[in-house]
């Protein structure tokens, strides 16, 4: 039977980097290449070596899928495409192909920094990397080779961020990315056809969360910054370029318009520019009220936020500054944080994850004396608040996606064992379809039994369908015919038309038998007693003597004949076409048994 | 270990051993592992535990816990294995009696727990661990945990299987590595040991032997066991014994399996082939091969006839790689590799008694035509045969070969697919019609094929015809080709340039048709044909721009008209590699002929500068500044090839406006063109020292360096060296330290400027005065840059001499990430996570 397989490189029972390896059809494809952020060394890539021990990854992957520019998903594409060596094709948006370098490009030059690394990928491998990238349009489906073929859907989370469809003949899969299944402020909600993939593999970040209403944490986020600034405070929100900071920008900014507030907020500069280039660019990725509004006032063009300069820091009263990157471990935003820690009329804002050791990690853990570079103790005073803002399907819209897509089984993966344990038994008992959820390095094969296409002809379905019963898909009816193969199609037709279009001559078949009796009288005698015998055991059929002779039992015909050596022994010959093939059968071997004494 | 974390190590194993509280996150034990690993590798392991009996005290408690965290379980394993790696360690955990209870604990393997992947995994690192020596080995021996690790290696999870196949690799490969009574090795290194061993009457032999024996069963059932995934493993188990293990061993467990190999090569799935390949080749690279030299050459000759062509590359490849290879395997597997293109020639051959590629061929004409006429295997079989082009001409033009193979009817059978590709070729066979019909716009097989096509121009001495640049011109200018294929085309077409010694045939197709096709591609659609036409403009400029003829042509042919907007293209790589091209291209505009200049008038030297500085003035993206600044540097380097007026003036700006940029790499960029100017300057303002002036040579000096300090004092390079010395980010300091470094020793230390104003307390003086500038100044909120206007070049002089840059050097040398790397940091973390009250939802992007 046919099998799909996936095996988790990463994402696997974690949410450290997603890399996925599925085979479909006789085909690989890799479901993202991301990198993990809690490593230094080679930890944080995928070990491709599972894959293949050669190094030729291009030999055996058949494409590779990036479903969102976060780093987490993307971040070893370099790596592998430069350093470990893969020259095939790599799919993501249109979106996710323009920002995916930007992102690249800062954490390459905050690992070179910071680290001092320098066996890390360069600036031209990124570029060259991207080059390699081929960008897909959302629902367009795009042939990889003649029996590959790829589809994107729209999936929320962030800007350009896509589910994938994969197709071989009838056997398919999807694969979610990170998706929300509400729109927020600048994204629309995740949407799928109803494609009946036979897997689904699904984040499950929040396998286990119902989240709470996002208005009440758009308020409280609100509610602290007004706080703090109207005491005299600074805010500072470390962020990572592109993603949640426009998010956060636009509730700010429609915030700062409603309250009339003056205190000034800041974006890090240089990106403010380069992500709103992008969101302008494809505002038909952004949500509806969005697009619809795009004519009168672009959403992205904002009134009071500007670009922040480092000299601002030290500007006496409030401000509020965006600053990369999120996690407080280099730049900027850990140069204001030095500046601003020690007062605690100001507050950070810290709207997403941070990998330990960095200062985000620390402050988050409720860590207010932190040694600091030279040495020096930085005492936080400021008060640090963490909101998640991050945009991902909660349970409520894990199912929402399982209902829309109908997939005959569900693999979850990018999130935590025990959720994902809990998440799994109700889609099982809620949907009646296979759970699953590999861990890294393990692999799940799932049977499929793929459907084929078949044109049928109409004279067919009208002798074969129930008359005034109208077709249900949930109860299929097996239908006969003779299936001809002829120019790539597939038809089902009767047999007669087949014998017709193809020119043959019917030819019929029938299958005989010898049975050896033993009954010393005459052949005629021992056709009467058969007779007498099947009529009383097959009461239901036809049984006739025929002129010749012989006794014909539906299509079947017996005929007795005396063994030349041993005339009490009697030879029966018994002769049946396919269509009795049952009846013929049984009969051999009714008759083999012996005849009633009479 | 520091003082410190000696403290905060008990705190940290006892938030450990508390099921209770929060568990880090596993990125937290991973590298609380990798700082033990460091430790135990520092000092006595014994003495280790002893002073921190935290230790084993949290190794009890976890492992006698009834339900453990799978991913504690896993850390604990671990632990216990990086401490019982040393014999004094091992005897420590064996005198508390926790190996038994961590390693042998039968019960643990029967929990739910096991189930585990990581736990299983942990458990074998930790044990990988552990056997660094021959206590752990007859541990493992004497509670019989072979027969635990075992199935462990046809583990559902590759990264246990992968595992569990590199514990049973050490265990096979560790007495011999602890100089244990190893069988005496006859004296060519090989083994007819096998008889020394059995009759060796030692008894850790016996052990040993047993050991490799049990093992070879293991491996001998499985093979038959006729689960793919099962055999596999063990496939991948033999792969590697054959890279770790002594011949002997390795022997021992080959000839077990050689029987089962042989019948697997007959009947395997195809998921098995290339484990298969794997093990072949490794064996083929050990002594076994050389000693049983027919029967593995007999083998690979075998499989190489079994397997499908399609699947046969990477073996034919792997074949020629191998040292000793008999002529006949190696003229095979060429065959097997050469076969394909072989039929694309012949199927477009016009008189078929053409010399093909082969003299003998492996396979028979009909199984290639067969592969070749279906499309799916057609362009799996090209793509194979074509990505191995480029090891196979390293071969095939070793003595031996290069009597029977041609590079130059590999160029042929190269080109004919790329002009298949894209319906260019004429095919004279039906086969050769279905094989065109799928093979145009294959952009997987024109990928290979135009990598190969580039392997084969850098052939030394290749003899290339005109059909090549006809060809490379024919896919440059198919408005069809891919963007990809299009920047291998270009990489190709620079080798193809850089083949000719004389270039007097070649000037006429730059005239009319190379630079006319790149000036289309200059105005793609796509950026990434836009940057990879840019990219060959640029090495073609670099290599060709002493050639007399080259200058002429490409100020001519409207490039430069073109590349110029292209520096207001709206993708950021597409600038930057306009500003390289650019500054390239301004090495073969200093031309006086009038004749030259009269079309390029407005694309002057002075003309790119300033529009460079615009660049990095005003850019929004970093990569076009940094390639504007690197371009500056080059030109200052080679700058007596190259004078533009005012030049000086362009760059004093150039300084400004780099060093206050966003970017550090801008700004260490700015900085390293400041060290040039500064080479460049002393070079200049330095004269040796003449024995007969009249003027004596330190008076010269002093002057000469007080002339250069004003120089660097107009240009503002102190102000942005002294800026630099404070920056935030680390290697833009590092770089601003170390030219003031060299100029500190320049200054003081060969050229006599006086020092004496410089007072003992003068390291604190010189950051007073610093401090000073940065905060009377106004505009330093707006620049960032500090004033020294009020400065004499005396008091810079003074700044300079007291700076402690020695220290400063050395501060900046520690990594700025010691706080995510240190120790002390991980265990606070640790520490925090378990008093956090604040349920923070993990969470990611």
């Amino acid at each position: 039977m046919p099998e799909i397989k996936v095996t988790p490189l990463g994402a696997g029972q974690d949410v450290g980097r997603s890399c996925i390896l599925v085979s479909i059809g006789g085909k690989n494809v890799m479901l993202d290449c991301g990198m993990h952020m809690g490593f230094n060394d080679d930890r944080r890539f995928p070990d491709f070596s599972y894959i293949t021990q050669n190094g030729r990854l291009t030999e055996f992957l058949d494409c590779v899928i990036v479903s969102h520019f976060h780093l987490d998903h993307c971040g070893a594409l370099p790596y592998m495409s430069e350093m470990v060596g893969y020259d095939g094709p790599i799919y993501m948006t249109h979106p996710t192909k323009a920002i995916c370098p930007i992102l690249l490009e800062d954490f390459r030059k905050i690992t070179v920094d910071k680290k001092g690394e320098t066996n890390f990928f360069t600036s031209q491998m990124i570029k060259d990397c991207m080059k390699k990238v081929t960008a897909v349009n959302l629902h367009q489906t795009v042939q990889v080779d003649d029996e590959l073929e790829i589809k994107a859907y729209y999936a929320g989370h962030v800007l350009g961020a896509a589910m994938f469809q994969i197709k071989v003949g009838a056997e398919s899969v999807v694969y979610t990315g990170d998706y929300n299944m509400t729109p927020d402020r600048h994204l629309g909600a995740a949407w799928i056809d109803k494609c009946r993939p036979d897997i689904v593999i699904s984040e499950s970040t929040y396998a286990t969360t119902i989240r709470d209403s996002k208005r009440c944490r758009e308020r409280d986020f609100l509610k602290k910054v007004h706080e703090t600034v109207e005491r005299g405070g600074k805010v500072l929100i470390p962020v990572f370029a592109l993603g949640r900071a426009q998010e956060l920008c636009i509730l700010l900014e429609t915030f700062w318009e409603r309250m009339n507030l003056k205190a000034p907020i800041y974006f890090s500069t240089g990106l403010t520019e380069k992500a709103n280039h992008y969101y302008k660019l494809f505002i038909t990725w952004t949500n509806q009220k969005i697009r619809k509004t795009f004519v009168q006032r672009n959403m992205f063009e904002f009134k009071h936020i500007k670009p922040f300069d480092r000299s601002y820091t030290d500007n006496p009263g409030p401000m509020v500054v965006f600053a990369t990157p999120g996690m407080l471990h280099a730049g900027q935003s850990l140069q204001i944080f030095k500046k601003w820690a020690g007062n605690d009329k100001n507050m950070v804002i810290l709207p997403g994850y941070c990998v330990q050791g960095t200062v985000g990690y620390k402050i988050l853990n409720g860590q207010r004396k932190l040694e600091m570079e030279g040495r020096n103790t930085l005492e936080v005073k400021m008060q640090v608040e963490y909101m998640s803002f991050s945009a991902h399907a909660d349970a409520k819209g894990i199912m929402q996606l399982i209902r829309m897509a109908e997939p005959r089984n569900v693999l979850l993966v990018h999130g935590e064992a025990k959720k994902m344990e809990f998440l799994k038994q109700k889609i099982e008992q809620e949907f009646s379809v296979n759970c699953y959820m590999p861990a890294n390095g393990e692999t799940t094969t799932i049977t499929t039994n793929p459907n084929i296409p078949v044109d049928i002809s109409l004279s067919l379905l009208k002798r074969e369908s129930v008359p005034g019963a109208l077709p249900d898909p949930k109860k299929p009816r097996i239908m006969h015919g003779t299936l001809i193969m002829k120019d790539n199609s597939l038809r089902l037709v009767s047999s007669e038309q087949a014998l017709k279009e193809l020119g043959l001559v019917e030819h019929h078949l029938r299958f005989t038998c010898r049975v050896h009796i033993q009954d010393p009288h005459s052949e005629q005698d021992t056709l009467n007693k058969i007779y007498s015998h099947l009529k009383t055991v097959l009461k239901d059929s036809s049984i006739q003597h025929l002129p010749d002779g012989t006794l014909m039992v539906e299509s079947i015909l017996i005929k007795v004949s005396t063994a030349s050596e041993d005339p009490s022994t009697k030879i029966l010959l018994v002769s049946w076409t396919y269509q009795d093939e049952e009846l013929g059968s049984y009969l051999s071997t009714l008759l083999r048994k012996g005849l009633p004494s009479s | 270990m520091e003082t410190e974390c000696i403290m905060l190590l008990p705190s940290v194993c006892a938030v450990l051993a508390n099921p209770e509280l929060p568990i880090p996150d596993d990125t937290c034990l991973e590298k609380l592992l990798d700082w033990f690993k460091v430790m135990t590798c520092k000092a006595p392991v014994e003495s280790l535990m002893q002073q921190n009996t935290c230790l084993t005290e949290l190794i009890a408690t976890v492992i006698k816990q009834k339900d453990p965290e799978p991913c504690m379980l896993s850390f604990i394993f671990r632990l216990t294995g990086l401490l019982a790696a040393s014999v004094d360690g091992f005897s420590f955990l064996e005198h508390l009696r926790l190996l038994g209870e961590v390693f042998g604990n039968r019960e643990l393997m029967q929990k739910r727990t096991w189930e585990d992947a990581t736990v299983r995994c942990g458990w074998i690192h930790g044990l990988l661990n552990a056997v660094q020596n021959l206590k752990a080995f007859q541990f493992i021996l004497k509670n019989e945990l072979i027969e635990v690790i075992l199935p462990l290696q046809q583990d559902c999870s590759l990264f246990v299987s992968s595992a569990a196949s590199q514990l049973l690799i050490q265990l096979l490969t560790l007495p011999a590595q602890q100089s244990m009574n190893a069988p005496v090795l006859r004296g060519d290194g090989h083994s007819s040991d096998m008889k020394d061993l059995l009759q060796s009457t030692s008894n850790e032999n016996h052990e040993w032997t047993d050991v490799v024996k049990h093992i070879g069963m293991h491996v001998e059932e499985t093979l038959l066991s006729g689960e793919p995934f099962h055999i596999e493993q063990s496939l991948k188990l033999m792969t590697l014994a054959c890279k770790r293990c002594e011949p002997w061993i390795l022997q021992i467990l080959w000839e077990k399996v050689v029987g089962h190999i042989e019948s697997l090569l007959e009947t395997h799935p195809t998921t098995l082939t290339q484990p298969l390949v794997e093990l072949l080749l490794s064996v083929s690279r050990t002594p076994i091969y050389q000693e049983a030299d027919s029967t593995i050459s007999t083998l690979l000759m075998h499989f190489l006839q079994t397997i499908s062509p399609a699947q046969a590359g990477s073996l034919a490849s792997g074949i020629l790689n191998l040292k000793n290879c008999p002529q006949s395997l190696g003229m095979s597997a060429i065959s097997v590799i050469l076969h394909p293109l072989e039929f694309i020639l012949y199927s477009a051959s016009q008189q078929p008694q053409d010399p093909g590629l082969l003299e003998t061929r492996f396979y028979e004409d009909m199984t290639i035509e067969e592969q070749l006429c279906r499309k799916t295997s057609c362009i799996a079989l090209l793509g194979n045969s074509l990505s191995h082009i480029h090891e196979l001409l390293e071969i095939i033009t070793q003595p031996y070969y290069a009597t029977h193979f041609r590079p130059e009817a590999i160029l042929s059978s190269v080109l004919l697919v790329l002009q298949m590709c894209i319906g260019a070729a004429i095919p004279t066979t039906p086969a050769g019609s279905q094989i065109c019909r799928h093979l145009i716009g294959s952009v997987k097989v024109q990928k290979f094929a135009v990598d190969a096509l580039g392997s084969i121009l850098h052939l030394k001495g290749i003899v290339v015809s005109d059909s090549v640049h006809h060809l490379l011109l024919e896919y440059l200018r198919n408005p069809d080709t891919d963007s990809l294929v299009l920047k291998k085309v270009m990489q190709a077409t620079l080798k193809y340039v850089l083949c000719f010694s004389d270039l007097t045939a070649m000037w006429p197709i730059f005239d009319k048709d190379l630079f006319p096709v790149l000036k289309k591609r200059l105005c793609d659609i796509r950026w990434e044909v836009r940057d990879s036409t840019l990219e060959l403009l640029t090495h073609l400029t670099l290599h060709l721009q002493d050639n007399e003829e080259f200058p002429p042509l490409l100020l001519n042919s409207g490039i430069l008209q073109i590349a110029m907007s292209l520096l207001k293209d709206h993708e950021g790589y597409v600038r930057a590699s306009t500003v390289s091209f650019l500054g390239q291209a301004i090495y073969i505009m200093n031309n006086k002929d009038d004749k030259l200049n009269s079309n390029t008038i407005q694309f002057t030297q002075e003309g790119i500068v300033s529009q460079l500085v615009d660049i990095l003035s005003q850019d929004s993206e970093s990569f076009p500044r940094r390639a504007a600044l690197r371009v500056f540097t080059g030109w200052l380097q080679q700058c007596s090839r190259l004078p533009i007026e005012n030049f000086e003036e362009s760059l004093s700006v150039v300084f400004k406006v780099g060093c206050s940029d966003f970017d550090w790499e801008v700004r260490v960029h700015s900085l390293e063109l400041a060290e040039v100017w500064i080479d460049q300057t002393l070079a200049n303002t330095l004269v040796p020292s003449c024995p007969y002036a009249v003027t004596p040579s330190t008076d010269l000096k002093r002057k000469s360096l007080s002339e250069l300090m004003l120089k660097l004092k107009t240009l503002q390079i102190f102000d942005i060296l002294f800026v630099g010395l404070h920056d935030c980010d680390r290697p833009v300091a590092q770089k601003a330290c170390a030219v003031l470094m060299s100029l500190q020793k320049i200054i003081f230390e060969k050229g006599d400027f006086p020092t004496n104003e410089v007072s003992t307390n003068g390291h604190e003086k010189a950051g007073s005065i610093l401090k000073d500038c940065f905060l009377t100044q106004n505009s330093a909120a707006q620049t960032g840059l500090i004033n020294l206007t009020g400065k004499t070049v005396d008091n810079i002089a003074e700044i300079l001499a007291a700076l402690d840059l020695k220290t400063i050097q050395n501060n900046l040398g520690h990594s700025s990430d010691y706080i995510q790397n240190s120790p002390r940091s991980l265990l606070q973390d640790i520490l925090a996570v378990a008093e956090t009250t604040v349920d923070n939802v993990i969470d990611c992007y």
